[in-house]
Order: structure tokens, then C-alpha cells, then sequence
């Protein structure tokens, strides 16, 4: 997708590094890029200082995009791979994680769909609640869109392990959906 | 890979929950994202080729035109052109000279001109040297001695056998005042003043053919009538060139355009060049 003219001066402005420009550049896409960077952390401070990372790697790189893609893609991939780093690094706050059986049956009642009537917030908190290989395996590969081959590449694992990474976190994810309903209708 | 119904509708319901998941970042984030640019030192600025190239080859051109030229090495004309241009004009009125005097007109007449003219000229040409150059080596006489011997020994007997000897006074004074020098150094032991007594007018004409050492460019002038007005004449003195090709090029370095500059150093400046360069000053 060719980027519109507005946004090519805008890059050609930035290029130049023109404080405006930058400051133009962030304001359009810092609010979704924090949302991604929400997902991958477990605070919004964390998310934020992911963030910070990640556009200061926008504009010190920009010289490296090609109108070729979206710049929006390109920006998402930057905080994705910088969320992974904080998270590689240990500078993401490790949650306690809820103990979940290692064989465990998912009710038939319990549909993906269910996940539908949840809001974001109550989502991510499920999400929150996984293993934490699970939970960057499912957001890399379910949300973001990444394959197997790129994750098992950006996180050092194996495909397969990705895979089973990937079949684990759906489980754990239904049942945790689960558990929280039963927790309400008791 | 054929995925369960199941799991593509959980990945589906998960990406169409968190489409729409925008966050307001808060002020301070601009602030360090701001702070972080400013502490980053800006790029370098790429070389200005469009600049830089023609520069570069201005340059090139430059050092290569102050460069010595195979031309310069060349040998000029100096002081043999005064007097072959006086000479020229006699010597191109008697058109046959030479080849038409029989080789004996050529013995009763040269060895008294010869003679006469050489104490003269020797005479004259000693005042000057002594004179002009007293700090003249051993050596370098006999070196001129040995070059322009042969020459003006021709001179005088193509004019002698060319001319009735009453055309000839402003020629003859000419040669003996401005190209006669080199006899005053000839030594009494010296062969050489044996010498133009037997040239005969074949000799003549085979050394003009050959070119062979001791046919000087006024002898060639007056004899065959080659030159025309304002025409210089072929230098006769031998030219030692500067062995530069002796040198090894091996390599495109540095270590290369080094040697390359040393060696046209050595070569404007060596005193082998300057002695070689400097035509006789008589």
C-alpha cells in the first residue's frame, strides 16, 4: 500500500529531524502502539516504557522503512519486537501465575465464542493469568499474526515448541474463562 | 496445517477483542521519547558526490598537466638556430652544393680554409671560454671538443666547396664567430683535426643520408637545403633519458603512487637531468 503524500512529507520531516514532525508522527500512532504494548505487558508504566523504546527506535530507524508496506505495520512490529526484548530482558514484573492442573478438561459448554462477551480489560486480564511463554506464544500468533517459523525465530525456541506453546494457551484459556464463571454463578 | 473450527474462532474473537485496544499514553512519555532523541548524536551527513567527483577529477587533471610531459624530455634547438639561420640562405641559393663540387675542388681548396679558419676560430673561442667558463673540467672539454669537432670541421668545408670564396664573407664570419667554438679545445694530440680533410662530398652525402654522428643540423641546412625558413633543426646531441621504466610498479597502492612520486622528483630535480637538459652555452 503506497503511503499518501501527507505522510511522506511527514516522513521527509522527520528524516530531517524536525522536533514537530516527530511530535506529529507519535501523536498519530502512540495510543494503538501502547494498546499492543499493554498486551505484552502486565502494567501500563511497563507498557509505556515499552513504548518509549520503541519510538525512539522509530525515528532513529526511519531511514530503514520502505514505502513498500504500511508504516503502521511497521511501527507494530517495532514495539512487538521491543516488548519481546523487555520481556527477554527481565524488565517485565512477573505476575503470579494461576496454578492450573496439568491435565485438565475444558466443559463442552464452553465455546470460543464465549470470549465475546468479555471486554478487553477482563480479556487481558485472563490473559494475564497464563504461563508466560503461553500467553506471548497466543498473542503473537492469535493477535498479532505472526507464524510459527518468525515466533519460534524472535523467542529462540522450536516451532513445535511454539506449537505446543500455542495449543496450551487456548486450553488454559477457555478453562481460566471457565473457572471465573463458575467463580461468578457460585 | 488444518486448524480446529474451535481454535481459529478463539483466535478470531481474541484479535477482534483487542482491534479497537487504544491506550492514551501520558505526558511525561513524549517528554522521554524527546529526551532520548536528543542524547542520540544525528547521522552523518553523506558525502556530497555530485560535489566531490568533479573535484576529484579537477584535481586529477590538475596534478596530471603539472606533471612532466614526454615532450618536455624532448631535446630543443638553442644555439645551433642563430647560425643556421644565417646560413640558411646562402646555402639554399647554391641548391647543388655539395653533390655538384668534385672531390677535387674539395682537396685543393678545404685544407687551406680549413686551416685558416680553425686558428681563428680557435683563437677566438679560447678568449671566450677562458673567459666565459673557466671552471671547465678536463672532462667536459674533451667531451665538446669531441661532439662539435666533426661538425664545424663540415661546416667549414660545405661552405668552402659549396661557394666561390668571394660569396662567402658573412657566412663564413658567421660560422667561425657562432658555431666554432669547440676547436679551441681541441688538444694537440687529437685525431680529430686529421679529419675534415678527407671528407669527401660522397661522405657528406652519406652521413646526410645516415645521419650518423657528425652531420650537425647547419651541416644538413647548407648541404642538402632541407630546412626552410624558420625551420629549427634536428638536435644532434644525444639524450639520456632518466631509466624510470627500470623502476618496479608493483601494486596499486600507496606504496605505488609513492614510488611514482619520488621518481619525478628525482627526475626534475637530479643533477644527471639538468646537465643532460642544459644545451652547451657558447
Amino acid at each position: 500500500m503506497p503511503v499518501s503524500s501527507d505522510l511522506d512529507a511527514l516522513l521527509a520531516r522527520c528524516l530531517r529531524r524536525e522536533p514537530a514532525a516527530q511530535r506529529t508522527l507519535y501523536s498519530r500512532y502512540a495510543g494503538r502502539m501502547l494498546g499492543i504494548a499493554r498486551r505484552y505487558a502486565y502494567t501500563l508504566p511497563e507498557a509505556e516504557d515499552i513504548l518509549q523504546d520503541a519510538f525512539v527506535k522509530v525515528f532513529t530507524r526511519l531511514g530503514e522503512f520502505r514505502s513498500e508496506g504500511s508504516l503502521e505495520g511497521w511501527i507494530r512490529r517495532i514495539v512487538v519486537t521491543t516488548a519481546i526484548n523487555h520481556w527477554q530482558s527481565g524488565k517485565l514484573r512477573r505476575q503470579r501465575q494461576v496454578e492450573l492442573p496439568d491435565s485438565f478438561d475444558v466443559s463442552p459448554a464452553v465455546s470460543a465464542s464465549a470470549l465475546d462477551q468479555l471486554n478487553v480489560l477482563e480479556v487481558l486480564s485472563l490473559i494475564e493469568q497464563l504461563p508466560e511463554g503461553c500467553k506471548v506464544v497466543l498473542l503473537l500468533y492469535a493477535v498479532d499474526g505472526y507464524s510459527h517459523s518468525e515466533i519460534s525465530e524472535m523467542l529462540g525456541i522450536q516451532e513445535s515448541t511454539s506449537k505446543a506453546q500455542l495449543s496450551k494457551a487456548r486450553k488454559q484459556l477457555l478453562l481460566l474463562y471457565q473457572q471465573q464463571n463458575n467463580f461468578i454463578r457460585l | 496445517m488444518t486448524q480446529n473450527p474451535e481454535d481459529e474462532l478463539l483466535d478470531e474473537s481474541l484479535r477482534e477483542t483487542f482491534s479497537d485496544f487504544t491506550l492514551s499514553p501520558s505526558s511525561r512519555l513524549w517528554a522521554g521519547v524527546e529526551e532520548q532523541l536528543a542524547d542520540i548524536p544525528k547521522a552523518p551527513r553523506a558525502l556530497p558526490y555530485k560535489v566531490l567527483l568533479p573535484l576529484v577529477g579537477l584535481v586529477g587533471v590538475g596534478v596530471g598537466w603539472l606533471l612532466p610531459h614526454p615532450e618536455s624530455t624532448k631535446p630543443t634547438p638553442k644555439t645551433e638556430q642563430p647560425a643556421v639561420s644565417r646560413t640558411e640562405a646562402p646555402a639554399a641559393a647554391l641548391q647543388p652544393a655539395p653533390t655538384t663540387v668534385s672531390p677535387d675542388i674539395l682537396s685543393a681548396v678545404a685544407p687551406n680554409k680549413l686551416e685558416a679558419g680553425r686558428e681563428q676560430a680557435a683563437t677566438t673561442a679560447e678568449k671566450r671560454m677562458a673567459a666565459r667558463r673557466p671552471q671547465l673540467t678536463g672532462v667536459e672539454t674533451k667531451r665538446i671538443t669531441a661532439a662539435q669537432t666533426p661538425e664545424t670541421d663540415t661546416l667549414v668545408l660545405a661552405a668552402s666547396a659549396a661557394l666561390p670564396l668571394a660569396a662567402l664573407p658573412p657566412a663564413a664570419d658567421t660560422l667561425t664567430a657562432t658555431a666554432l667554438p669547440a676547436p679551441a679545445a681541441v688538444s694537440a694530440d687529437s685525431q680529430l683535426s686529421a679529419a675534415p680533410v678527407q671528407l669527401s662530398a660522397s661522405e657528406v652525402r652519406e652521413n646526410e643520408r645516415t645521419g650518423t654522428a657528425g652531420t650537425g643540423a647547419a651541416t644538413r641546412a647548407a648541404a642538402a637545403g632541407v630546412l626552410k625558413p624558420g625551420e629549427a633543426p634536428r638536435e644532434w646531441r644525444t639524450e639520456y633519458r632518466v631509466p624510470t621504466h627500470r623502476m618496479a610498479e608493483k601494486g596499486r597502492g600507496f606504496r605505488r603512487r609513492i614510488t611514482h612520486l619520488t621518481q619525478q622528483v628525482r627526475h626534475v630535480f637530479s643533477p644527471r637531468r639538468s646537465k643532460a637538459a642544459a644545451q652547451p652555452d657558447f
